[in-house]
């Protein structure tokens, strides 16, 4: 590995829980074992929901936090949670009614007023939590987070958030979003109880939740545990008496403990292990592989110039050999992408990039003299930034190499690396690179137009290549209208299709989660977020 | 002596108080904001990024910043990481593991290093002195990343000997390996040094003189020759005494030891700074103690060094 | 250090030092076998192409981590690459490392040593003290710290920038150690009869650093320096393990090391042959710095 102590730059999220399906495990569990433990980190902030969105801090607050929806483990589809009714009428206004029989950890009932305090403090813009954006949908945002950065906001609540009793409270956007209620699983819309108020700082470091398990100790850099929570009222509560955190630096060291049995999960398993296919000698049959809704990409600022020619960028694409790096680079721990979304979303499509992500040496140099037949100048040099302290180099060479072969000399492609995601992430925002960047995205939920809004709307928030499409944004804020389900898929994936076409960020592979366990678990499953369902663990 | 004594400690006031202002300096210009890196593979929110850069005070120009930085710690308060932790709970959790790392990796090296280059210099051209001439060469061409990944995966996967990983506690068992592993190349010094040393005082008037007038062999080692040769072997542990507490940066790394080493990789690999000043201030503040302690020693040693 | 305990100093050397030392170095096998190899290696980084004319860059990722053959003497790379190609090619980066970081130290550090030693006072003072902050400082964290904060230039650096951060860092942070040494040998001989009677026939301080002080800094510094190679060649490769020193587009030892140390169970020789090369070349100038040691320290002989 080349940067020993690398972290896994994954925008978090993982929302999850709990589900309803009555296939709980068996239900007595030898514990005298001691925690099952579970590779993490240091998380980066402290663990409070509206100001945590990263793996290490986010795994942990999925399992102290219950949201209003729980996203099934099996199907990813969205479910009440606490969730009991979510009526609209218009698809902007929505009353959210609650369960009345839940609590927190440390007793106090959960009333409506926690969802709508949480709400209101995580978005108030001079707490500067990092989750603050997920709330401008939300009516009255902007006055919690005025234009001039220096100015006090006026108030400190969203006009769009209305108690009407104990147990119900109204919600109002700014325009109509009718699948916005699909979003209500993720972390950022947990309830925080009063106590939160009185010393936010100590909340952080020893949080009240309300989920399937509660908080029990934290040691900076070496672990973190939770134990279970026994008055819990979901319908699936957790099983194992208590789950460990141990914090890594080093991937590979996690994985070592792994087989040598000192630890009993490993979410992630590291390339190391995935090569040659070694972790199947390693643990028999104890993994789990399967789709997550992460995915790697190669986003093209497509302003500057040399890359503001789509038919340039399609023929990028398909000088990728995406099925041999998948199985070169990560054995097959990911798959080849043939859209801008994975499996794991509802709403996914197969095949939407085409044959525009199908690999074609000769139909890549064809592109390339239509290009040229335009009037478009090929860059003489076509620099992939990527950030060099995680595990990207590869990958990225391996494009890199693909490209230089393909259109052996008509451009020469360097992978440039960057030594830290920090500064990678700092010049990105300052739009100090013209070239290819390194991209990945995690959904936050699990819904196709997860993997497009945020990426590729005008001047949406993580829209790093500066794309920008009338008919896309159109065809996207028309779905997000459309009060109809099926109709409002069918429109967002028009819209991927229109990708397409613009190219502006060329797919690579779609995710896969390979998780290792221990033979001391008896049942492990993971989530399509690619992390472990807490309350379905068993120990032998 | 106390004077000498009182002039040194006087003297490393000044280097501390400038090391503490270099590092800062170049921690400070790190490339990068280290809050623009933490929502993951997207753009933080401008009033995260913000209000970060108010609490840290990374908005303000260096110098008050570092005037801020020296006052509160003065005062014994070394404030926050980014992630919210206080640096001194950090140094006083990773500080006692370096520590008893730091002690295994020492003990490795005098017992090993000094107890070879003894006899191999006492021996000189014999089996034991080649084999040990050999030894040396290995472990000082072998790179200290080589051989802790080697023994890791040697003794920890394929045979099962040790735990891959150390744990939290940080037991002095489980350090027996990583410390040998960051004395490796010392050791192999010491002995070459140790060698030298004895070899070059044996030939000296001296020790002539003591075997001429009828010194039994063990006398003239043990008082004589041992004695004298030990200036230069402490010199060295002295100087080396830095490199091992923080020679472990690889080694903590390789072996998941929570050490101060790791603790300040991390950190500047996360463009936090707030940990690598003290950290670093207190590596320089150790190497000064050292030297004078070797100083001190040297007088216990050699009673013509006199203190000026 | 200018407070050390005033050590009676024995260096009063045989005249014909530089003669005699070559006569001893002849006679030792292992400064041949050192030499030869390190002959081997230089030229290797000179002219990689004598021995290999297979492009270290061009890569067939179908045949990642195939395993050495009569073709691929060495075997391919997870990339596909020629694993005998790139250790060749690697050859260059760490003896320019190597040698340029050595040349550039022992020149500053001896200069510096020189001057605090002839000069005294507040010059002297400032060169200890500086030294004794960047000694202070661990090695591996001092590099760290500062190749991190000159990361920045690395973006997109090409392999001269990438390596001249390298040997800067290296230096930086080793010149104390040669000051150091420098500065005790010349002032043992500051005082000497030779130097006090050139003073008083009028020679300039350039003169008298120069011809009379410098040649008594040279042997001590010389055996340091000599040693001194290989450590870097070695420091190199723990930098650029860690992820901080040389970076692609430039081939070398560490980076190959590191990239295979992944792959250790599925693929050895990915780490076996680079890891090889660098042990042996180290181990090489670990035996030249051994030999001219032992031949110009006279208390040996």
């Amino acid at each position: 590995m080349p940067v020993p102590r690398s972290r896994l730059f994954l925008p978090a999220t993982l929302s999850v829980t709990l589900l309803l399906t009555a296939c709980g495990g068996s239900g007595d569990e030898g514990q005298a074992e001691g925690p099952v433990t579970i590779d993490g980190g240091q998380p980066e902030n402290p663990l409070v929901p509206g100001n945590t969105n990263e793996v290490y801090g986010g795994d942990i607050l999925d399992a102290l936090f219950a949201k209003l929806m729980r996203y099934d483990p099996d199907t990813a589809e969205p479910e009440e949670h606490i969730a009991e009714s979510i009526e609209t009428d218009d698809d902007q206004t929505f009353t959210i009614t609650i369960r009345d029989d839940w609590s927190f950890h440390d007793g106090t009932d959960l009333e409506a007023r926690h969802f709508v305090d949480a709400w209101n403090y995580s978005a108030y813009g001079p707490n500067g939590f990092v989750n603050n954006y997920w709330f401008e949908d939300i009516e009255g945002y902007e006055d919690l987070n005025p234009e001039d950065e220096d100015a006090e906001p006026e108030t400190d609540e969203m006009s769009g958030l209305e108690l009407i009793d104990d147990h119900t409270f109204e919600v109002t956007l700014d325009e109509p979003f009718a699948d916005w209620p699909f979003q209500l699983g993720y972390t950022v819309y947990s309830p925080l109880p009063d106590s939160f108020y009185d010393d936010p700082e100590a909340f952080g470091s020893e949080p009240v939740g309300n989920g399937p398990y509660e908080f029990s100790s934290w040691t900076d850099n070496e672990e973190i545990t939770v134990d279970r929570w026994d008055d819990f009222p979901g319908d699936e509560p957790g099983q194992v008496e208590s789950i460990q955190w141990r914090m890594y630096d080093n991937q590979d060291t996690a994985y070592q403990d792994l087989i040598s049995g000192n630890l009993d999960i490993m979410t992630r398993l590291t390339p190391a292990a995935l090569a040659g296919d070694v972790y199947q000698d390693d643990l028999e049959d104890r993994y789990i592989d399967q789709e997550s809704g992460l995915t790697y990409s190669a986003t093209i600022t497509t302003e500057a110039d040399g890359y503001d020619d789509p038919t340039f960028r399609q023929a990028l694409s398909m000088a990728v050999d995406r099925d041999e790096l998948a199985e070169q680079i990560f054995n097959d721990g990911q798959e080849a992408a043939d859209g801008w979304a994975t499996g794991a979303a509802v709403g996914y499509q197969d095949d939407a990039c085409g044959e525009y992500c199908t690999y074609d040496p000769d139909r890549a140099n064809e592109l390339l003299d239509e290009a040229e037949d335009g009037g478009f100048e090929v860059p003489e040099e076509v620099d992939f930034y990527f950030n060099d302290d995680a595990e990207h180099r590869e990958w990225v060479e391996a494009v890199v190499t693909n490209w230089n072969q393909v259109f052996e000399g008509r451009l020469e492609a360097n992978a440039v690396p960057v030594p830290t995601f920090g500064e990678f992430r700092e010049n990105i925002n300052n739009r100090e690179y013209d070239g290819i960047l390194r991209t990945g995205w995690q959904m936050d939920y699990p819904h196709l137009e997860n993997f497009l809004s945020p990426l590729f709307v005008t001047g949406a928030a993580s829209n790093d290549g500066d794309y920008s499409n009338e008919e896309f944004d159109e065809l996207v804020a028309e779905a997000k209208q459309s009060s109809d389900e099926d109709e409002a898929n069918e429109l967002y994936q028009e819209a991927e299709r229109v990708l397409a076409e613009d190219m502006p960020t060329i797919p690579i592979f779609a995710g896969r989660t390979i998780s290792g366990y221990s033979d001391r678990m008896d049942n492990m499953e993971v989530n399509p977020f690619g992390v472990p369902v807490y309350e379905r663990l068993t120990v032998q | 002596m106390g004077r000498y004594l009182l002039r040194r400690l006087l003297q490393a006031v000044p280097v501390l108080f400038g090391t503490t202002f270099l590092i800062y300096v170049v921690v400070w210009q790190l490339p990068g904001d280290p809050f623009a890196g933490r929502c993951g593979d997207r753009a933080c929110p401008d009033a995260f990024v913000n209000a970060m850069n108010e609490q840290f005070r990374l908005d303000e120009p260096l110098l008050v910043q570092y005037g801020h930085y020296i006052a509160n710690m003065l005062q014994g308060d070394l404030g926050l990481t980014y992630n919210m932790v206080p640096v001194t709970d950090l140094i006083a959790q990773a500080a006692p593991i370096t520590l008893r790392l730091a002690l295994v990796a020492l003990a490795f090296e005098v017992v090993i290093g000094v107890v070879a280059g003894v006899l191999s210099g006492l021996r000189r051209n014999s089996f034991f002195d080649n084999l040990v001439f050999v030894s040396t060469l290995l472990a000082l061409s072998i790179p200290t990343f080589v051989l802790g990944r080697f023994l890791q995966w040697l003794l920890g996967v394929q045979w099962g000997i040790i735990t891959p990983s150390v744990s939290g506690e940080a037991t002095w068992g489980e350090l027996i390996v990583p410390g040998i592993v960051i004395a490796t190349t010392t050791t192999a010094i010491l002995a070459r040094l140790a060698r030298t040393t004895i070899a070059e005082n044996l030939r000296a008037d001296y020790v002539r003189t003591a075997i001429a007038k009828g010194m039994p062999p063990h006398r003239v080692i043990g008082v004589h020759l041992l004695r004298n040769s030990m200036i230069p072997i402490i010199t060295l542990i002295g100087l080396d005494l830095g490199t091992l507490m923080v020679g472990a940066v690889v080694t903590e790394g390789i072996f998941n030891i929570n050490g101060l080493g790791g603790l300040v990789y991390d950190h500047v690999m996360r463009l936090d700074s707030t940990v690598v000043v003290p950290v670093a201030t207190l590596f320089v503040l150790i190497y000064i103690l050292a030297n004078l302690v070797v100083d001190l020693i040297y007088g216990l040693l050699d009673p013509r060094i006199r203190y000026e | 250090m200018s407070e050390q305990p005033a050590q009676v100093s024995t260096s009063t050397r045989p005249r014909g030092l530089w003669d005699d030392a070559w006569d001893e170095l002849k006679g030792r096998p292992i400064f041949w076998i050192s030499s030869v190899l390190i002959l081997l290696f230089i030229l290797m980084a000179a002219f990689p192409t004598l021995f290999t004319r297979v492009d270290p860059h061009v890569a067939d990722l179908s045949r990642s981590m195939e395993e050495p053959s009569s073709e691929h003497w060495f075997g391919l790379d997870r990339q596909g690459r020629d694993v005998f190609a790139r250790t060749v090619h690697g050859a260059r980066a760490s003896i320019i490392v190597g040698l340029a970081a050595t040349l550039v130290t022992t020149l500053i550090g001896g200069v510096l040593g020189i001057l605090a030693a002839y000069l005294g006072g507040w010059a002297d003072t400032v060169i200890s003290r500086l030294g004794e902050i960047l000694l202070g400082l661990p090695f591996v964290l001092g590099a760290i710290i500062i190749l991190t904060t000159f990361a920045g230039a690395q973006s997109g650096a090409g392999p001269v920038l990438v390596i001249t951060l390298v040997v800067g860092t290296l230096t930086l942070l080793s010149w104390p150690l040669v000051a150091r040494i420098a500065r005790s040998a010349a002032y043992a001989v500051k005082h000497a009869d030779y130097v006090q009677a050139a003073k008083a026939l009028g020679a300039g301080p350039f003169r008298i650093m120069f011809r009379h002080l410098l040649p008594n800094v040279m042997a001590p510094v010389i055996v340091y320096g000599s040693l001194m190679v290989a450590t870097f060649i070695s420091a190199e490769a723990t930098l650029s393990f860690l992820g901080v020193g040389l970076r692609p587009p430039v081939v070398s030892w560490g980076v190959a090391i590191s990239e295979a140390g992944d792959y250790i169970r599925q693929a050895f020789f990915l780490t076996a042959f680079p890891t090889a090369f660098l042990c042996v070349t180290v181990l090489a100038f670990v035996m030249l710095g051994d030999a001219v040691r032992d031949a110009l320290d006279p208390k040996l002989r």
